[in-house]
């Protein structure tokens, strides 16, 4: 019986393998350049998540035909160079690369989600300073580094005794998406009064619009400060556009379910940012500055009772208690809670759902518009056009189910500036945060092969020069993660939404939360983000704030006031990295 | 009168337990035949309706699962080279690799157990039940990239012997099923083949591990369908041999939208379910029925 | 003559142990390398503290000492602490309770038990990723448009109500694992020699009885063994959570099998040795209670005689 049985799973066995080795078992895939052995060769590895891998294609082309005439392998009669390309989300990104990454041929590796200090004490990469701080004469750029282009923190956080083991790739920045269509169709733009609402269908030009949280408007010193006219100022304001939203039969907003923690995580990482200002939201990552603004108690008129603390690793806990979590926390429960008097429900009914991703979200709202009951604005990352618009993505089926005007071309959506919490921050820049981990990295096979080396700097100074770098944000529509600047001409080949993201990325803050900080580089599973928002009310634990109010009746105070660490916590936590 | 009392109990307990039971068929049921149904439907029907009929009924979602159920990956051998492994080779890896594991796997449980229980008179054999009782219970905190550094160095790493290699190991809740069975063998059952001069081998071959046939079989059908579904450690160990789970688990992740629909995804998985139903379906009428037949009877 | 004897019965006993290090030998050097060579780092990372800078440096207890602290301040903890706690008792009690009852069913042939023992192991056949993704489904989508249905009402999906979260969760385990169990048992349960129950069956015994003093006993090593593993398992049970929400579960629904995963999932190496700890201390906890679980049951269970 036994014998019997392991034999048939055995001949099964057999079988199957017979019939691969029939069936020729692997075919090989034809590259789709064979091998050119008259040319180097350079194998890059690239995660194409919601960037993709169009941009990459194309600049290898440009240095291919840059280079075609020298020789790369000195002794040898090679000439030119020919770069393979290996597109792939699971391979290069997070623990997949660095668990593989010994295993992997490619050289030159484009990755997201990468942890610096894991991948240098990994022994796993290489050094880039060659690359970094080399002049960009041979790419055409004499007298330049790609140190200077490099901001100053992040600088300091990738320079270690002196070695860069990385280059910064791009910037993604989370916020608040909305449908410029559906703002001009249905006049949701604020009036010059700050008070009413233009008419539906009216130009900038036939009914001017209020400044927005700028608070100006035209073009000063070369800055356009007029994109933002007409959105709301202030949280006030915003959620007096939701009611008007709900009035006209239309839905405010909606966001993933699957992954409600994240999406609706990076919205109160955005306002909590934009409320404080780089320089004070960057005490969450260096602990170091002063907090003017700890919330110690509330007056009877709800007022906050603030003071100052001096933040430093040993008081890190106070920052839990600062006044910008509280105003976020307030936007999203005024968000989840909408408005009962009115009864009026300001995010779409499956926001809630588990089963509602990401790709969903943005096939509602891109599709809601053509559909009877649009979707004003969706809680999402700058990427989430090119996630949308990738292969039988939301705009290609929209498209095919509501013709050419649902295409991304044609389609105008926009990155929102920030509402302020209150009238007097108004005028404020809008911050923003990059916390992706975005880098170009060497692979340590390439260790000891000087020749390819070389080739390899020259890549990357290649795709970090200013012209390179613009033609990656005119293909992505995304900024790279270096200090460039673009022409109006490169910027008017733009859509509407990528010029948007461009303007926050010059005239915006962008905070980079890299810190030297050893505190914070040996916690960052706990200080980034989720642990940061857990909470305690009445005994019970919280992590997610959407969740909490709509379905505990928490309110933000509560949620607010149970964030406050004690700070004998703080110390058994973290005493050990002060 | 009292038996007629016992038997309308036993009436009602049966009746009772049907119910039970049978509730908890349909309730499993349900969503199988919901899933087979949907795997008929196109996305856009599925997004405005999860549970109606399909309108149109399409075998699209089959189509594409075939066409894009692939997976290129370096050749082990030349890593220059890429190769396409579709998805009837996808099968043949996750029977090399189920297969093999299961086999490795069960029969060291089976060997150490029968070991530890035969010699329980020395020490190390406490010492193993122990080990295999602490492992159990720590969690080891990010042992992931050495246990990754360690195939490497050993060089098994990327084959299939390698992860064979590195299943052949007796922790797991298996070893006690084992180790309870063996302990339920009376020693007498030795003692005759001893006293008839029988080597401890041919005791354990002959005697043994006949009576804990049946008990064999199940473990291995059980760690067979575990390492069937399993994609994770394909996934980490054996790149360049995509299993079927693995090519399964990569609709969930992958890139094209068009993969990523519920329809398709429950289509993939309907195709990693279907071989092992059959083949459960075929053996478990002689495994589960006719471990009445075998056994231990005294 | 008595020298000769214990000659003889030395023999014996070299040669039985020649043969145990034989079978065991190979299995134990695989267990030496891929388990002790493999997380030797890793379970001494307890002791050590990791800094990217300086690199290990010796920690003694601080770092146990932090998570005892630590678990008298972090209502998440106690949260996970008593989830656990209570997934081991609803298994034991309605899962195990259930899988007894079950395969008593099917051992006694009772009306459709072929059917039955299928649909009991269908749940292991199909795998996690199908099982979530149907079950996923089910509870957000069918259950709410069915109670609208039949009572007007307006729920949210079971799993994303945070008030209905946690019994789907238990469901949902005790639902999907009745399979391992089912089948041992009811092989156990074959094992009983007929000549027993039938003299039961003349002596009157009632179907309670038979299973409360005739097949109980008889399969009471199979039963402590799963007994044990529930133990050994209580905190390493991550309740599926991982497979439902990924990281991102709320955390009032954390046992201790997912805090740890998902922080080491989450966390970078020097995070690694507050975590250890923590392993190290639930281990220390569930050890003495498995083995004085398996030695109460073993000592004061029923007997077959």
């Amino acid at each position: 019986m036994k014998a019997k049985i392991v034999t048939s799973i055995l001949s099964i066995m057999i079988l199957f393998s017979g019939a691969a080795a029939f069936s020729g078992c692997a075919e090989p895939v034809q590259p789709e350049e064979p091998v050119d052995s008259t040319k180097t060769q350079l194998y890059i590895g690239n995660y194409n998540g919601g960037v993709g891998g169009k941009w990459l294609e194309n600049a290898a082309d440009r240095f291919e035909e840059k280079y075609k005439d020298t020789c790369f392998e000195p002794g040898t009669n090679k000439k030119g160079v020919q770069i393979h390309i290996d597109n792939n989300k699971e391979r290069y990104h997070g623990n997949n690369l660095i668990n593989n990454l010994s295993s992997i041929t490619e050289q030159i590796i484009f990755t997201e989600r990468a942890y610096y200090d894991e991948y240098v004490t990994s022994g796993k990469i290489l050094d880039m300073t060659n690359a970094v701080t080399g002049d960009l004469a041979e790419v055409g750029e004499a007298g330049h580094t790609i140190e200077e282009k490099i901001g100053s923190a992040q600088k300091e956080y990738l320079n270690r005794d002196g070695k860069y083991y990385a280059v910064p790739h791009y910037r993604l920045f989370s916020g608040i998406q909305y449908n410029v269509r559906l703002w001009e169709d249905e006049g949701y733009y604020f009036a010059e009064d700050g008070i009413n609402f233009v008419s539906p269908g009216s130009t900038a030009e036939e009914e001017p619009r209020s400044l927005g949280p700028d608070g100006k408007t035209g073009v000063i010193d070369g800055v356009d400060y007029s994109l933002d006219d007409g959105l709301p100022a202030t949280y006030e304001d915003f959620f007096l556009l939701c009611d008007y939203i709900c009035e006209t039969g239309n839905v405010p907003f909606v966001w993933t379910g699957q992954y409600l923690a994240q999406y609706t995580g990076y919205l109160y990482w955005a306002l909590y940012a934009d409320f404080e200002g780089a320089a004070k939201f960057m005490d969450n990552f260096d602990f170091s500055g002063t907090a003017d603004d700890i919330v110690d108690g509330w007056n009877e008129d709800g007022t906050p009772v603030l003071r100052t603390a001096e933040i430093t690793p040993q008081t890190g806990y106070e920052l839990r208690q600062q006044l910008g979590r509280y105003y976020a926390l307030s936007f999203l429960e005024r968000l989840v809670k909408g408005n009962p008097e009115r009864r009026f429900t300001y995010y779409m009914t499956d926001s809630f759902g588990l089963t509602y991703s990401n790709l969903n979200a943005q096939e509602d709202f891109i599709k809601s518009y053509y559909e009877g009951k649009p979707i004003a604005m969706i809680a999402e990352g700058t990427w989430w056009e090119n996630e949308a618009d990738l292969e039988n993505g939301a705009f290609e089926t929209a498209e095919h189910d509501y013709g050419a005007s649902a295409s991304r071309e044609n389609s105008k959506f926009g990155f929102m500036p920030l509402p302020k919490a209150t009238k007097e921050l108004v005028g404020t820049p809008f911050t923003v945060t990059d916390t992706y981990d975005s880098y170009i990295l060497y692979n340590s096979n390439m260790k000891g092969k000087e020749d390819i080396l070389k080739l390899a700097d020259l890549f990357v100074q290649f795709i970090c020069t200013d012209e390179e770098m613009a033609e990656f944000t005119k293909t992505t529509g995304l900024p790279r993660a270096l200090e460039y600047q673009m022409s109006e001409e490169d910027i008017s080949a733009l859509t509407y939404y990528e010029q948007q993201i461009w303007n926050v990325n010059i005239n915006g803050e962008v905070v980079l939360p890299y810190s030297s900080s050893r505190l914070y580089r040996n916690n960052t599973g706990t200080l980034c983000y989720s642990y940061d928002w857990t909470t305690t009310v009445d005994g019970k634990p919280y992590s997610i704030p959407a969740k909490a109010f709509k379905d505990n009746g928490v309110t933000a105070l509560q949620y607010f006031n149970g964030m406050k660490m004690s700070s004998s916590q703080w110390d058994t936590l973290y005493s050990k990295d002060f | 009168m009292k038996s007629i009392k016992k038997k309308n109990d036993a009436l009602v307990l049966k009746i009772v337990l049907s119910v039970i039971l049978m509730a908890y068929s349909v309730s499993l049921f349900i969503p199988v035949l919901w899933g087979i149904m949907t795997s008929f439907k196109t996305q856009s029907d599925f997004r405005l309706s999860v549970f109606g009929w399909p309108e149109p009924f399409t075998f699209e979602n089959y189509v594409t699962a075939v066409q894009k159920l692939f997976r290129d990956v370096q050749n082990p051998y030349n890593a220059a080279q890429m190769l396409r492994v579709r998805f009837p080779l996808m099968f043949v890896y996750s029977f090399l690799y189920a297969g093999g594991c299961a086999i490795f796997s069960t029969t060291t449980a089976c060997v150490v157990a029968y070991a530890t229980v035969k010699f329980s008179k020395f020490k190390l054999s406490k010492v193993i039940y122990t080990i295999v009782i602490v492992t159990m219970i720590l969690p080891v905190i990010g042992n992931l990239p050495s246990e990754i550094r360690m195939s490497q160095i050993l060089g098994l790493y990327n084959t299939f012997w390698g992860i064979w290699i590195m299943k052949m190991t007796f922790l797991g809740m298996y070893f006690l099923v084992f180790h309870a069975t063996f302990r339920g063998i009376a020693k007498d059952y030795y003692e005759a083949a001893y006293l008839d001069g029988a080597s401890e081998f041919r005791v354990m071959v002959q005697i043994a591990f006949p009576l804990v046939k049946y008990t064999y079989l199940t473990v291995l059908l059980l760690n067979f369908i575990t390492f069937w579904n399993d994609y994770q450690v394909p996934l980490i160990y054996m790149p360049s041999y995509p299993t079927a789970a693995y090519g399964v688990y990569l609709f969930n992740n992958s890139n094209d939208a068009q993969l990523s629909s519920v329809p398709v995804r429950i289509t993939g998985c309907i195709f990693l379910l279907t071989p092992i139903l059959i083949l459960f379906m075929v053996f478990h009428r002689r495994l589960i029925g006719n471990v009445s037949m075998g056994g231990i009877k005294e | 003559m008595k020298d000769l004897s214990k000659k003889k019965y030395f023999g014996r006993e070299r040669k039985e142990f020649i043969f145990f290090i034989c079978l065991i030998a190979l299995p134990l050097a695989q267990f030496c390398v891929f388990y002790i060579g493999v997380n030797f780092n890793s379970i001494l990372l307890t002791f050590r503290n990791y800094d990217y800078d300086t690199g290990y440096s010796f920690a003694g207890i601080a770092n146990i000492v932090r998570v005892v602290k630590n678990l008298f301040m972090d209502a998440t903890l106690k949260y996970a602490v008593r989830n656990s706690l209570l997934t081991y008792a609803v298994t034991l009690v309605v899962g195990t309770t259930l899988a007894l009852v079950f395969s008593y069913f099917i051992y006694k042939k009772m009306p459709l038990a072929d059917l039955y023992r299928i649909t009991l192991f269908l749940p292991s056949v199909l795998s996690s990723i199908v099982m979530v993704l149907l079950f996923k489904y089910f509870c957000e989508e069918a259950i709410p448009e069915i109670c609208k249905l039949l009572t007007g009402k307006e729920i949210g999906g079971l799993l994303s109500s945070s008030d209905t979260a946690l019994p789907t969760l238990l469901f949902y385990l005790v639902w999907t694992g009745f399979g391992t169990q089912v089948l041992m048992y009811t092989g156990a349960m074959n094992n009983i020699s007929e000549s027993v129950v039938e003299s039961a069956r003349l002596d009157g015994a009632t179907p309670l009885r038979e299973f409360v003093f005739i097949t109980l006993p008889m399969i009471w090593p199979t039963f402590i063994t799963f007994i044990v593993v529930g133990i050994a398992g209580i905190f390493t049970n991550q309740l599926n959570l991982y497979s439902f929400y990924g990281t991102a579960a709320d955390n009032s629904l954390y046992t201790i099998g997912y805090y740890l995963y998902r922080a080491t999932q989450q966390g970078k190496l020097p995070e690694y040795s507050y975590l250890s700890a923590m392993g190290l201390i639930f281990t220390l906890i569930a050890m003495p209670l498995t083995f004085a679980v398996k030695h109460f049951l073993e000592r004061f269970g029923p007997k077959t005689e």
